[in-house]
């Protein structure tokens, strides 16, 4: 349903992003990984929308979106979380929903005041509807940004580190909700740092190095490819096999 | 040789714009506080010059340190006060209180000093130097702009080569990691406003020899100083000189025609920059 | 909500009481009512939609000075008001377009300048009575007067309502929150930003054609000062800008307190208004609609009473 071919993106003399080709199939989660400055936001930016391509094209669904605008594309059925949360501070959990279906989804009010409830319920966060955000703590900001995302009845997500911070309980309940959202039949793209994550959720890994894509396959090809564990691990190999030791051990203890 | 002549009026009224920028573009740069008070600052400098001309026969040039320590200590007090209290808040209140404050200045002014337009009027005033036989060149108005450069040039040699300086740039580029390496942000933010509000004073010191001057110039004052960081780009000591130096070419042509429109041509082309660069003024295009 | 239930209501009260008022307390509530729509008009843009405008007496001065050309060329007023109201519109778009563009500090300033040029080009043009200004010729009683404005203060009161309650209220709210965010929920945050600037720009055209039959005389320094702009945006500030009758209570408040001042410390009252700007600064920064509603929040959890809300269900 996603097809980037030789997507480039230039800041001056940065190629942050270079040459990169990928699918992505209906119903398939893509893992999205790669070390620190290897241009997966910029990635997810070129396809949302917030940034248009120096070279290349990409089509969603058939249609041309290369340099599209993201509240165009947003009501074509492509929501995004951010990995800052870009959450709406001063309104309700309520209204940031609501804001989803009205606009993206473009609903009348009262389908609208329907379908927030039914997201709201879906991802739990039904006994916060009434707070303002800046009440809610951040990791139900970064829920509220993909029951957001879910409200404006999306057939592609595109989550940018959505459980980073999120502690080990958290993230085992992230893992659970994008197993459901899987199962509604929408398509996923996730960057995410936690390799018990990727891992797990993942049909399907594409690498990132320097801006370009340098392996694709199943999470267990990737794990037993050599440029990914030069590349990626690298020096950092040592850190990431004690980052999941760690969190094994709080899943245990 | 009419245009020349303009032409050399703009450029020595163009260093006192780049004065009154340069110190704006401190207190911007340095806590990302839009000063709107700052014209009424110059202002008040003006007024503080006539006051110790008149009553002590201070000369305004003598009086130049004097003034800055005055509009330091003002200054400082201020953030320490009031602005020190907002450090967190939201871009609207922080532009708002610096907008209050330059009603209470504006309208204290009016209270004390009238709202009639005065002068400093120096036995030199009307000096000026004859180049070649049609240009000529004011004494005051000349030696103003040598004061702006100097100026300038003085507050560059601080922020490069003292401590002090060292840690005021540090604070301006990452205000975390400078706490981290013991600098008391709120003594350094008072004491950038002190310089700020100190260098506005001079500037005023030095409109004040050059144009007649009432309470009420501080607003459109603030404005052309936000044009001349537009035009000279924010960050760059030399910025501020070339666009203060090219508000006031520009002013003084525009003026050669009409004066009613010297105002309207610059209030266009500041209006008309941030139009066509708003990028390259605003901020770049980011990766992340 | 359920303020909404009483205010309109007041409001007519405040209409039945014309035949009270004497020659002076009459022209003061019709600035007052002027005022109001004037708050108004920059809590949509200001306010709703976090753009802070340092230059909405720009729209109130073209209402204004149009209103007051086709009263020179013998037209009826009210065609007058119209198209200036038109054209107040006109040039919110022309301006918006390229200014909405710009962020934060810049985005203020940059109204401001445009302000700015306007006032000190319109002394300039003859055609509009260079620096002599322009008179109008009307014998609309002040009756009349305080009508016009009391009904433009609820019609105001109601087009705010209706955009803040609906579908434009969410996109202005969700843009001043975060407009990255917005366009990800598929807002085109062009098209609102302009909106709002446009409904703005309306309204503060319709006002000023107004008050230009109402003055009977107008010049640049008095329809385009930026101490309108100030007054506005302070009213609107100091009612609470997250509201819709946020400025309808500031405006009452801060002319009120104006006028005490006006009359008994004529010349005090300028440096007044700076302090009451950096007081509400300090002290009130949501303003006092929301910080009364707070305070009536705490009471009742205080008493024990059950929260509004949907709890956890």
């Amino acid at each position: 349903m996603l097809n980037l071919r030789n997507i480039s993106k230039h800041f001056g003399n940065l190629k942050a992003v270079s040459n990169v080709t990928f699918n992505l199939k209906e119903g398939e989660i893509v893992g999205l990984i790669g070390p620190n400055g290897a241009g997966k936001t910029t990635l997810i930016s070129l396809i949302d929308g917030s940034l248009s391509p120096t070279n290349g094209s990409a089509t969603f669904r058939g249609e041309d979106i290369a340099g599209k605008r993201p509240d165009h594309l947003a009501r074509k059925g492509l929501a995004r979380t951010f990995q800052i949360v870009r959450v709406f501070k001063e309104m309700t959990v309520y209204e940031n929903v609501l804001v989803g279906a009205l606009f993206a989804a473009n609903m009348d009010l009262s389908h609208a005041k329907q379908k927030v409830k039914e997201v709201l319920d879906f991802t739990g966060m039904s006994h916060l509807t009434d707070k303002t955000v800046h009440e809610i703590t951040l990791p139900d900001q970064k829920k509220l940004q993909i029951t957001r995302a879910l409200a404006t009845n999306p057939t592609l997500l595109l989550l940018d580190e959505a459980m980073a911070g999120l502690n080990s309980k958290e993230v085992d309940a992230a893992i659970e909700l994008v197993g459901k959202i899987r199962a509604q039949g929408i398509s996923i793209l996730v960057i995410e740092h936690l390799m018990k994550v990727i891992m797990n959720i993942s049909d399907r890994i594409i690498v990132l190095h320097h801006g370009e894509l340098i392996a694709e396959g199943t999470p267990r090809e990737i794990t037993s490819n050599e440029a990914v564990i030069t590349a990626y691990f690298g020096e950092r190999y040592k850190k990431h096999i004690s980052q999941m030791h760690n969190m094994e051990e709080q899943i245990i203890g | 040789m009419v245009y020349l002549q303009d032409l050399i009026n703009g450029i020595l009224h163009g260093g006192i714009y780049a004065l009154g920028a340069l110190s704006f573009a401190l207190i911007w740069g340095v806590m990302n506080i839009i000063n709107l008070a700052h014209g009424s600052f110059i202002m008040l400098g003006a007024y503080t010059t006539l006051l110790l001309f008149k009553y002590l026969h201070v000369d305004p040039f003598i009086s130049i340190p004097i003034v800055f320590v005055i509009f330091f200590i003002l200054g400082y007090f201020i953030q320490k006060g009031v602005l020190n209290r907002m450090l967190k808040a939201s871009m609207l209140m922080t532009l708002l209180i610096t907008f209050g404050i330059d009603y209470v200045l504006t309208n204290g002014a009016r209270l004390i000093f009238t709202a009639d337009t005065q002068g400093i009027t120096t036995s030199y005033s009307g000096y000026s130097f004859a180049l070649g036989n049609f240009i000529r060149l004011p004494l005051v108005k000349f030696s103003a702009l040598l004061v702006a450069i100097l100026l300038a040039f003085l507050l560059n040699l601080f922020m490069n080569r003292t401590k002090l300086g060292h840690q005021i740039t540090a604070t301006s580029q990452d205000h975390e990691a400078a706490q981290l390496y013991g600098v008391n942000l709120k003594t350094i933010y008072a004491i950038v406003f002190g310089i700020g509000i100190g260098l506005a004073g001079v500037a005023g010191a030095m409109y004040g020899t050059m144009f007649p001057f009432n309470p009420s110039i501080g607003s459109g004052l603030t404005i052309k100083t936000f044009i001349v960081i537009v035009l000279g780009g924010l960050g760059n000591m030399y910025g501020a000189l070339f666009g203060g130096l090219l508000l006031g070419i520009v002013e003084a042509i525009a003026s050669h025609f009409n004066a009613g429109y010297a105002d309207v041509v610059s209030f266009i082309i500041f209006v008309l920059v941030l139009i066509i660069r708003p990028r390259g003024i605003a901020g770049k295009e980011s990766a992340a | 909500m359920k303020n909404t239930k009483f205010i309109l209501p007041a409001l007519l009260l405040v209409a039945a009481l014309v035949p009270l008022l004497t020659g002076n307390q009459l022209r003061l509530a019709t600035e007052l009512m002027t005022y109001v729509v004037l708050a108004l008009s920059w809590n949509l843009i200001g306010g709703f939609t976090g753009y802070a405008t340092f230059g909405n007496v720009a729209f109130f001065g073209i209402g204004a000075y149009t209103a007051a050309m086709f009263a020179t060329k013998g037209l009826p007023l009210v065609s007058g008001v119209l198209a200036g109201s038109v054209l107040a519109g006109l040039f919110a778009v022309l301006v918006g377009l390229p200014v909405l563009r710009l962020k934060g500090h810049y985005f203020s300033i940059a109204t401001l300048g445009v302000a700015e040029a306007i006032r000190s080009l319109v002394p300039n043009l003859n055609f509009l009575g260079g620096p002599n200004g322009l008179t109008v010729n009307t014998t609309f009683p002040d009756e009349g007067w305080y009508l016009v404005t009391l009904i433009l203060a609820i019609g105001a009161v109601i087009l705010v309502t209706y955009v803040r309650r609906g579908k434009i209220g969410f996109a202005l709210r969700s843009i001043r929150d975060d407009e990255t965010g917005a366009q990800s929920m598929g807002i085109n945050v062009t098209y609102y930003k302009v909106l709002a600037f446009t409904l703005s720009a309306v309204l503060a055209g319709v006002v000023g054609g107004v008050y230009s039959g109402f003055l009977a005389f107008i010049d640049a320094p008095t329809v385009f000062q930026g101490e309108v702009t100030v007054t506005m945006l302070v009213m609107a500030l100091l009612g609470g800008t997250d509201t819709i009758f946020g400025p309808v209570i500031g405006a009452i408040v801060l002319k009120i307190i104006m006028e005490y001042l006006w009359t008994n410390f004529q010349n005090l009252h300028g440096l007044f208004l700076g302090v009451v700007i950096i007081l509400i600064v300090l002290f009130i920064p949501k303003g006092i609609l929301p910080s009364i509603s707070a305070l009536w929040r705490n009471l009742k959890k205080n008493a024990g009473l059950p929260k509004r809300g949907v709890g956890h269900a």
